[in-house]
């Protein structure tokens, strides 16, 4: 006789930050379906925004998500840019991509964190958020604000990176360096995590195209796709970097991405850092006078994937439809295809690899029981299921 | 295979699609609107997404004066362009063929439209409650309003 | 202010319910368990179930379906039962008030005995806040 269990994941478990509602249908250890409940961050963010002046509506969408609080306002203000047929000073592109790449930088050793406390490596986690304070204290010294920067304007930048800061930012990719290092270290040549998560939750090509998936996800399964290379926008161009791919598709191949990127991004700023005192200090934004009438199709690559802001203006001051598409919406949909066939001590690592920002998707995560519908662990219990199975490894090595 | 050109690409759209294909506007560089017949949507979906290997990327409802627009946004990577099918609804009768058999990328969105606008997706595997569930009341739409700022949340 | 001089009554388990936020309150709070600010030196954790906490800590501004299991999940808690609004959202509603699916902020639906504002509050913000709470 089979017996289902239900696992479920989340909704409110400390370690996962936003509430979501999945519901994995088990058949024993084996997941054999999963459902979405949704609703829970639900803000009605677009409707918002059109009540908001265009200039407001900045602050809004860099709270869609505390992590990619500034991915949104760039495709925001990459859609607006269109829209008024402004070109931005230099010197503002260089600030955006650094700004960017801080982003990039300080989501990536989040996510690091948390994939670690999930196979049970607690250390790797507060390693990780440990280095990531110091991008946190650059943030505030350039912004004002550790997260929630408040930077982009349409046609360029608020604040100024004064040339003086350049050294302290310079400073802080140096003590970086050797952390990513560390860490890459940790994770790439442990043989408890190369059982952990080599071939567990494997997302072939043809699933990314079939499911629109983005960002190191998509670019895990072998797909060269990375906005920045492909619409290239602000100083991307004018700086060289590579897009990181691997083959595998597996979730050790979407850490590799990850881990990889930040070498590109610490790349990436050193290079904006050696081009910013060629431009002129001050010169930070370009006047737009008013929005015509027209539509804009603005996207930027978050640390998750492709944002895509979609607006319509007609003329007057505030937009008459905003629509804003996360890269997490159409990764967590994958979710579907990579969990079904796995065991449930391997879901939240496999759902953790996608990277979700609920916030940007908002949905729920449960697991119930295939045949009776009844909840047997919570989400503690499936992260607990996770450690345990590590720890089992670990004893086998 | 590299990318179509996109000099040609109305030509070739027209030739394939003569009759469905009401206007094509270059709205600016590399961004391309494409006004068609909502009947050809699922055909012109499928050759953007076989045939030029687009990704869809995700789709807008938006009210007009007459009922809706749907616009489906589609991006070429090799490029960089995005382009955009966009077609209308009447108010009275909105409802358009589902693309989530074409491609899965399609599937939440349209059960987020739906229950935005009202819009009927035919043929959606599932056309259920995505985000509304206690949230709004059923069989309401509340993106579907006419005028700004309409919406009275005392009403739910 | 000396955080080390201080000696709080008890230790506290805090139970973090994440209404519908941005996530940021929710980072802030999980780098207070880190090792720069490591509020775990005062005794204070996160626990997974709010039958074991003394804290409830509300983040996120509400949405209607959040509403009934925050409510349910105070029903649920054991009395005495401190509850913290957190953030602008937690405490106001934020910039989401307008939004449609609203039912905050949290003091609409359960009472609160502190409120940290800040979006996010930062670390030093969140432990400041704590300390009032517990001389209360």
């Amino acid at each position: 006789m089979n017996t289902r269990t239900i696992i479920p994941i989340g909704p409110y478990h400390p370690l996962q930050e936003e509430p979501e509602l999945f519901r994995l249908y088990c058949d024993g250890e084996i997941v054999r379906d999963i459902e979405w409940e949704t609703g829970y961050n639900h803000r009605g963010i677009e409707k918002i925004n059109e009540s908001k002046t265009f200039d407001q509506v900045f602050f809004v969408v860099e709270r869609v998500c505390g992590i990619c609080s500034t991915s949104h306002p760039f495709a925001y203000a990459n859609a607006m840019e269109e829209i008024a047929r402004t070109e931005i000073p230099d010197r503002a592109k260089y600030i955006r991509t650094i700004i960017a790449e801080l982003e990039r930088l300080h989501s990536h050793l989040l996510w690091v964190g948390l994939a670690g406390h999930f196979l049970g490596y607690n250390t790797v986690f507060m390693w990780a958020w440990k280095y990531r304070e110091n991008v946190l204290d650059l943030f505030e010294k350039i912004t004002g604000n550790r997260n929630n920067y408040a930077m982009f304007k349409i046609g360029g930048v608020r604040r100024d990176i004064p040339d003086s800061s350049i050294g302290d930012i310079r400073k802080l990719l140096d003590i970086l360096k050797p952390k990513a290092d560390l860490l890459t270290g940790a994770v790439m040549d442990d043989p408890v995590i190369h059982a952990r998560t080599k071939n567990i939750g494997i997302l072939s090509r043809e699933d990314i195209m079939n499911y629109g998936a983005v960002g190191p996800t998509a670019r895990a399964s072998g797909v060269d796709m990375d906005v920045r290379k492909d619409d290239p926008y602000a100083a991307y161009p004018l700086v060289n970097w590579k897009v990181i791919t691997a083959e595998e598709g597996d979730v050790f191949a979407k850490a590799r991405v990850r881990l990889l990127e930040l070498y590109e991004s610490i790349s990436i700023i050193e290079q904006c850092l050696d081009k910013l005192p060629r431009t002129k200090e001050g010169n930070i934004s370009a006047t737009v006078k008013n929005i015509p009438e027209g539509m804009g199709f603005g996207r930027a690559e978050a640390p998750r994937g492709e944002v895509f802001h979609f607006v319509k203006s007609d003329g007057s001051n505030s937009p008459v439809r905003h629509k804003i598409r996360a890269p997490s919406y159409v990764n967590v949909a994958t979710f579907r295809k990579s969990c079904v066939g796995q065991t449930i001590a391997d879901a939240t690592i496999i759902l953790a690899a996608v990277d979700p920002c609920y916030c940007c998707t908002e949905r729920m995560a449960f697991a119930y029981d295939y045949y009776s519908g009844r909840k047997v662990f919570n989400g503690i219990d499936l992260v607990k299921l996770s450690q345990e199975k590590t720890n089992a490894i670990k004893m086998s090595i | 295979m590299g990318g179509i050109n996109y000099k040609i690409l109305p030509e070739i759209l027209k030739l394939n699609f003569n009759g469905d294909i009401r206007r094509i506007i270059v709205q600016q560089r590399k961004r391309l609107v494409i006004h068609i017949r909502k009947e050809a949507l699922p055909e012109i979906a499928n050759y953007f997404l076989d045939e030029l290997s687009y990704r869809f990327i995700i789709a807008t409802g938006m009210v007009n004066d007459n009922g809706f627009d749907i616009i489906y946004h589609f991006s070429d990577d090799k490029t960089g362009y995005i382009i955009n099918l966009q077609t209308s609804l009447p108010e009275n009768n909105p409802e358009i063929e589902s693309l989530a058999n074409i491609i899965n990328a399609a599937n939440w969105i349209e059960r987020e439209i739906h229950e935005l606008f009202g819009i009927k997706f035919i043929n959606h595997p599932n056309l259920t409650k995505l985000i509304s569930e206690g949230n709004w009341k059923d069989n309401d739409h509340p993106y579907a309003r006419k005028k700004r700022n309409e919406f009275n949340p005392d009403e739910l | 202010m000396g955080l080390g001089s201080y000696c709080f009554k008890k230790s506290l388990w805090v139970f973090h319910f994440g209404g519908s936020s941005c996530n940021n309150c929710d980072i802030e709070i999980l780098d207070c368990l880190t090792p720069k600010y490591d509020v775990e030196r005062f005794g204070i954790q996160l626990v997974g179930s709010i039958r074991h906490a003394d804290v409830l800590l509300v983040s996120g501004s509400i949405n209607r379906k959040c509403r009934e299991r925050l409510l349910e999940l105070y029903k649920q808690a054991p009395k005495p039962l401190l509850v913290i609004a957190f953030g602008s959202c937690g405490c106001t509603g934020g910039i989401f008030a307008d939004g449609i699916p609203f039912a905050g902020p949290v003091d609409k639906i359960i009472p609160v005995d502190a409120y940290i504002p800040g979006c996010p509050p930062k670390p030093e913000a969140i432990i400041a806040g704590i300390v009032k709470l517990t001389k209360k």
